[in-house]
């Protein structure tokens, strides 16, 4: 297994596709702090204006904020494009042997089916971890430096957990990603399926269950869920499936965020029983399956 | 001429035995693969169907046949890819329904149009192979087998820049890394230029002269059997038609002036 492990970290450090969707997720979560601290400079210009014209006399809404404020935006970006970066890693790694026609190589050796997928699993797990370890001290620097001081430590520990509670969400969307690659005939659909699969759980469940407001999905705050009536009981239903927006829910709560609302642990068990799920899937495939050949 | 250095206890007594040192060695089966009523059908359609074949210790065994004969399904199953639908598979003795994995131990394959890992060096590549074979620190072998197929020079280059004739030898290099007892070899020259299917030929005669390595292999290219095999088999519509020694063949069909003369009368009789 060590050596699959070996070969698929190897593989992800030289693959375009990952690779590209790595520098964008990297860049994207740095400047997401930036994004914050423009946020709360605009805002905060706005009220120093309205209350010197005398027009209000409220506090600043910042003023009570922790630093953490500036990492909310990293929840979207990790729903968004960390989630995609993953489902690429899992295709590339299923389509990588069967295009290299490499596949027969491995399983003519003394290699179990299982040592296979695991070891495939475990090195898109390495591979996912060190990025969301680099994103992290990278939000955890260029916080710093927006606050102008090193932060408590109970804040860089919240924002270390926030990032590890990332990478069973990533792990499972790389998973699905595998699962297509293993079992599709063509390279199209392994990348199409896992890209729809993931369209319905981000964006079709929370809509059935909050009552159809597509924008707000695209928000780090997640919408309150309906309560009541035929919408809030699919939602009881399907709420958990909606991952993405359970992620937003534990997020918010490990980021300090006044604005989450939502049941901490419901969202904890959702994002962990989906990686969970999802490998428990994948240990499923056949050995004939994993040869299966590509028609494009 | 160079050799290889790493010796199993097995492919010590195969030379012996090869050599005259010793007329059969104990730990050894005279026959290295054996099938017995080996059958292989998908849905309706049957690939294979009582399949019976030996293949002797240290024989270069040629399967001929047209598109379709049931060749490559008859390699997948003698290499563990494919589970038989009825029959069984022996390789140095171990059934493959009992220990596929004992076999996978014992084997190497050379699948048609293998491609390796592009972005990765030969080595790199080598390496990966030698690991799942369980070569602990395979880097010494490697260049060691790089070594014997000539190749030592293009160690650190990545496959992409390979030549289809150059990525073959990278394919037989990874396939002989674990020294194994018998060699699989589909379509091993198919689209190689001349010299390049003179370069092969020459190098699985000399793994098949220099360790005694029993080597199965696919092919239609009839110039290459009579070259380089010492028996060989006929697959018609997914049934062994012949089998014999290349030296009885020609003895048997002595009005034929060629292998291919021969082949065409066994292909065409009913």
């Amino acid at each position: 297994m060590k050596a699959i492990i070996r070969q698929e970290l190897l593989a992800l450090s030289r693959e375009r596709l990952p690779l590209m969707l790595f520098t964008v997720f990297v860049s994207m979560i740095s400047v997401s702090s930036l994004i914050g601290f423009l946020t709360k400079t605009t805002v905060s210009d706005v009220w120093i204006r309205t209350r010197e014209a005398g027009l209000t006399s409220a506090p600043n809404p910042f003023a009570s904020l922790s630093p953490l404020y500036y990492a909310r935006n990293s929840i979207i970006y990790i729903i968004l494009v960390g989630t995609l970066m993953a489902i690429i890693a899992g295709v590339s790694s299923a389509l990588r042997d069967r295009k290299a026609a490499t596949i027969d190589l491995i399983l003519s050796r003394p290699t179990s089916r299982s040592a296979y997928i695991y070891g495939k699993l475990i090195g898109i797990t390495i591979w996912l971890s060190l990025s969301l370890f680099l994103v992290g001290v990278i939000a955890a620097v260029v916080i710093s430096i927006i606050f102008g001081a090193a932060l408590p430590a109970s804040d860089y520990a919240r924002l270390a957990v926030f990032f590890l509670l990332a990478l069973p969400l990533l792990s499972g969307f790389a998973v699905i990603g595998m699962f297509a690659g293993l079992l599709s005939k063509r390279e199209t659909s392994a990348l199409l399926l896992p890209i729809s699969f993931w369209a319905f759980v981000t964006f079709v469940i929370p809509q059935i269950g909050t009552a159809a407001r597509p924008v707000a999905l695209l928000n780090p705050v997640p919408l309150p869920p309906t309560s009541g009536g035929p919408f809030g009981a699919l939602n009881f239903f399907i709420g958990p499936f909606a991952v993405s927006e359970q992620f937003k829910v534990a997020s918010g709560k490990i980021l300090n965020d006044p604005d989450i609302s939502g049941d901490f642990s419901k969202a904890i068990i959702s994002i962990l029983g989906f990686a969970v799920l999802t490998s428990f899937l994948i240990s499923m495939v056949k050995r004939t399956s994993i040869r299966g050949v590509l028609s494009e | 001429m160079k050799s290889l250095y790493v010796f199993t206890e097995k492919s010590i007594c195969r030379l012996s035995v090869l050599s005259g040192t010793r007329p059969y060695c104990d730990t050894m089966n005279e026959f290295a693969i054996v099938t017995k009523d080996l059958t292989k059908s998908y849905k309706d359609v049957v690939a294979l169907e009582n399949l019976n074949l030996s293949v002797r210790q240290g024989e270069i065994f040629g399967l001929l046949g047209h598109n379709g004969a049931g060749k490559t399904t008859t390699v997948n199953l003698l290499t563990t890819l494919l589970v038989p639908t009825s029959g069984t598979v022996e390789i140095e003795g171990v059934d493959s329904s009992k220990s596929a994995k004992d076999i996978r131990k014992l084997i190497g394959y050379l699948p048609e149009n293998v491609q390796l890992y592009n972005n990765m060096t030969t080595m790199e590549n080598l390496r990966f192979f030698a690991n799942l074979s369980g070569l602990k620190k395979p880097e010494a072998r490697i260049k060691e087998v790089l070594d014997y197929l000539n190749f030592n020079s293009h160690y650190n280059k990545r496959i992409g820049t390979f030549s289809k004739g150059m990525r073959q030898r990278v394919g037989i290099a990874q396939a002989i890394l674990h020294n194994p007892s018998v060699l699989f070899l589909d379509e091993p020259t198919s689209g190689l230029d001349p010299e390049g299917v003179r370069q092969l030929r020459d190098v699985i005669i000399r793994l098949n002269a220099d360790l005694g390595v029993t080597i199965f292999m696919n092919t239609h290219l009839l110039s290459e059997v009579t070259k380089t095999c010492s028996s060989i088999g006929i697959l018609k519509g997914g049934k062994l038609a012949y089998q014999n020694s290349m030296n009885s063949t020609l003895a048997e069909f002595p009005d034929q002036d060629s292998l291919e003369d021969i082949y065409l009368s066994i292909e065409t009789a009913d």
